[in-house]
């Protein structure tokens, strides 16, 4: 199974908002945890600076009365002095007691928790005292969480923006391949003369379009030399086959051989023929494959057709003594070309009579389902693979591989040619040791 | 009978030539198309032979000459090419029949021998051998006044016969004939149907008409 995949388009677009989206979180992350250390470093020089002057200060003795009783002019800052005892000398209300007193043994940086708040603290001593400073990170918290934040938003938004806009432009640079996937499609169908439009020739696009070009140049000129190979071969071997033919009728006819002899010439008499009949087979093939067969489509009463065709099919079973069993609803009309639908449908009998065994059955069957004509062919016949249910429509393929069995090998491809020009199907129903059941499927019309 | 051949294979054309000399029919023989035509138009043919690819002027556009100065000679055409448009295109610049090779030279004396009546206006009704008696007409048969009743191949095949009597007919030429298309040998097709043809004309009727050229096929007992 094909793994489903997005469009090459649908990719570049994606990769590209990716690709953005990963280097804006980068660089949002960079630009934050650099304000956070920048930050934090003014912090902790100002509370150095803080500590040192309250530490002075206290040396010169010239504590003011107000010191610790408010903290107007910074509101986050908190200053606490602490005896050796751990008698707290005063504290900023802000400050709290808690923060200001936690490790105050250790000197130097910490951060705090209370509450909701978190502390950077800054401990200094002298011999009697403990200086405590504290700044509240609340808001510097907040300010980074705010910067964070707006710029994560910011990723996905500025990734759809980029992906928009990535799409546009890979739609515009893939556009050529689109219309050479169109033009390609249309070969496909059968036009090799179609070719890919050359827009700009310096690009990679325009490269790309001229290479296929040679390339449809050179499959074109190939494929034509096949289809002229097959039919002026078929042709060229047609008069030889003519004098062949006549030469062997001649040396019959003239009496003149012991009977030994006489066999041996009608063995070849038989072989010129089913050559005749291969080349004719070929050449068919080759014109349907040059689109050039010339279909003389009339209205076809395929009821009728069958039921003119009952005697052939009943000679054809004749040797095997073969139970013959047709069930044809009347009034089936199709479009079509008389000369085709016999070969097709007198293979599809003569394969159903010469795989078979003695007093085995062959039966056959056409209706109508909904708007198609539904014929189905049953034999008692050897047991084709499933595996080998595709194959038999290939040109040359038997599935018996000894060829105990004569056959071109031709019959069912060329079988399956006029069922597609006739807008119809044919295929290998099923087939175990009870029966094997080929189905052609042909759209009815109505004859009014 | 006098009929001109313009075909360019020269072995293909004296194969043509035997089979037709053996008829008792004079033959003239020409491998370029310029001067089959020329033969064409300054001498009196009852039939034309004409291959369509030949060196010169092709048979189609001699064909549409002849038929361009009211020239009414039965053409049979010949081509390598068995393709519905030439067919098509040859009958209706005014051929009378379409032979595709490879053909066998005992079909194109059958089929010479159509046109040729056909034209003369002369249409065989009844053919009779022996006390065996079978009306074109009205599609009936009947041997020794027992009227009997045959399918349309059993008929055709009947036909076939009564138009070569003594001539072997090899399986590939009846089936020819009769059909129109080759079954595989495999299928024993002809054998089985020149079969129950014996056994609706000849069981219980004396002579025998149909006899096995063993290995070759059937003729009718002249």
């Amino acid at each position: 199974m094909m793994k489903r995949s997005l469009t090459l388009r649908a990719r570049i677009a994606f990769a590209t908002a990716a690709i953005t989206a990963i280097a804006l979180l980068v660089l949002a992350l960079g630009t934050s945890v650099y304000v956070y250390f920048e930050d934090l470093e003014a912090i902790d020089e100002h509370l150095i600076g803080e500590a040192t002057e309250l530490i002075a200060d206290f040396a010169t003795g010239e504590i003011e009365q107000d010191e610790f009783t408010h903290d107007d002019f910074e509101p986050r800052l908190g200053m606490a002095a602490i005896t050796a005892a751990g008698e707290t000398i005063g504290i900023t209300p802000s400050f709290p007691a808690a923060v200001a007193t936690k490790g105050a043994k250790t000197p130097g940086f910490s951060f705090q928790s209370h509450g909701d708040s978190r502390w950077r603290v800054y401990h200094a001593s002298t011999d009697d005292i403990i200086i405590s400073v504290g700044h509240n990170l609340e808001e510097f918290d907040d300010v980074l969480l705010d910067l964070l934040s707006i710029q994560i938003l910011l990723v996905p938004l500025v990734a759809l923006v980029t992906a928009w806009l990535s799409w546009l432009v890979a739609g515009r640079a893939l556009a050529p391949i689109r219309q050479a996937t169109t033009t390609a499609a249309e070969i496909g169908v059968g036009d090799l003369t179609a070719r890919l439009p050359v827009g700009r020739q310096d690009d990679e696009i325009g490269q790309f379009t001229n290479v296929l070009n040679h390339m449809l140049d050179r499959i074109e000129k190939n494929y034509l030399q096949a289809r002229r190979f097959a039919g002026d071969a078929s042709h060229e071997l047609s008069t030889p086959l003519t004098i062949i033919k006549g030469e062997l009728e001649n040396v019959i006819a003239n009496n003149e051989l012991p009977p030994t002899a006489e066999y041996r010439i009608v063995s070849a008499q038989q072989e010129v023929d089913r050559m005749h009949q291969i080349i004719d087979q070929l050449l068919l093939l080759a014109r349907f494959d040059a689109g050039k067969v010339s279909a003389d489509f009339t209205t076809v009463n395929l009821s009728q057709f069958l039921h003119e065709m009952a005697e052939d099919v009943d000679l054809l079973g004749a040797r095997s003594e073969l139970n013959i069993t047709p069930q044809i609803s009347p009034d089936i009309n199709i479009r079509g070309d008389a000369g085709q639908l016999h070969r097709l449908f007198l293979n599809l009998f003569t394969n159903a009579a010469k795989y078979n065994r003695p007093h085995g059955s062959l039966g056959y069957r056409l209706a109508v389902a909904g708007d198609r004509a539904k014929f189905t062919v049953s034999n008692t016949g050897p047991v084709i693979a499933s595996a080998d249910s595709e194959k038999i429509f290939e040109r040359f393929f038997q599935a018996d591989a000894s060829h105990t069995v004569h056959g071109s090998g031709l019959g069912l491809s060329l079988c399956r040619e006029i069922a597609h020009a006739h807008g119809g199907t044919i295929h290998l129903e099923s087939s175990s040791t009870v029966a094997t059941t080929f189905q052609v499927e042909l759209p009815t019309i109505t004859v009014g | 009978m006098r009929i001109l051949v313009i075909e360019d294979e020269r072995k293909v054309a004296g194969l043509i030539a035997a089979g037709l000399t053996e008829q008792g029919w004079a033959v003239e023989v020409c491998g370029n198309g310029d001067e089959g035509l020329q033969l064409a138009i300054t001498e009196n043919f009852d039939a034309l032979v004409l291959d369509i690819m030949l060196p010169g002027r092709d048979g189609l556009s001699i064909l549409r000459k002849l038929r361009a100065q009211h020239n009414p000679v039965p053409v049979i055409l010949l081509s390598a090419r068995s393709d519905v448009d030439e067919r098509v295109a040859g009958l209706e610049l005014g051929a009378d029949d379409y032979l595709p090779k490879p053909f066998s030279v005992i079909e194109l004396v059958a089929r010479l021998r159509a046109i040729v009546r056909r034209h003369s206006g002369e249409s065989l009704t009844i053919l009779t051998h022996a006390d065996l008696i079978l009306n074109l007409h009205q599609r009936s048969v009947s041997r020794a006044g027992q009227s009997i009743e045959l399918t349309a191949r059993e008929f055709a095949l009947l036909e076939t016969f009564l138009s070569s009597p003594g001539r072997v007919l090899s399986r590939t030429f009846l089936c020819q004939r009769v059909w129109g298309y080759q079954f595989d040998p495999e299928t024993n097709v002809i054998d089985v149907a020149v079969q129950r043809l014996r056994r609706k004309i000849d069981d219980n009727f004396f002579p025998k008409l149909i006899q096995t050229v063993r290995g070759v096929g059937y003729s009718l007992a002249s």
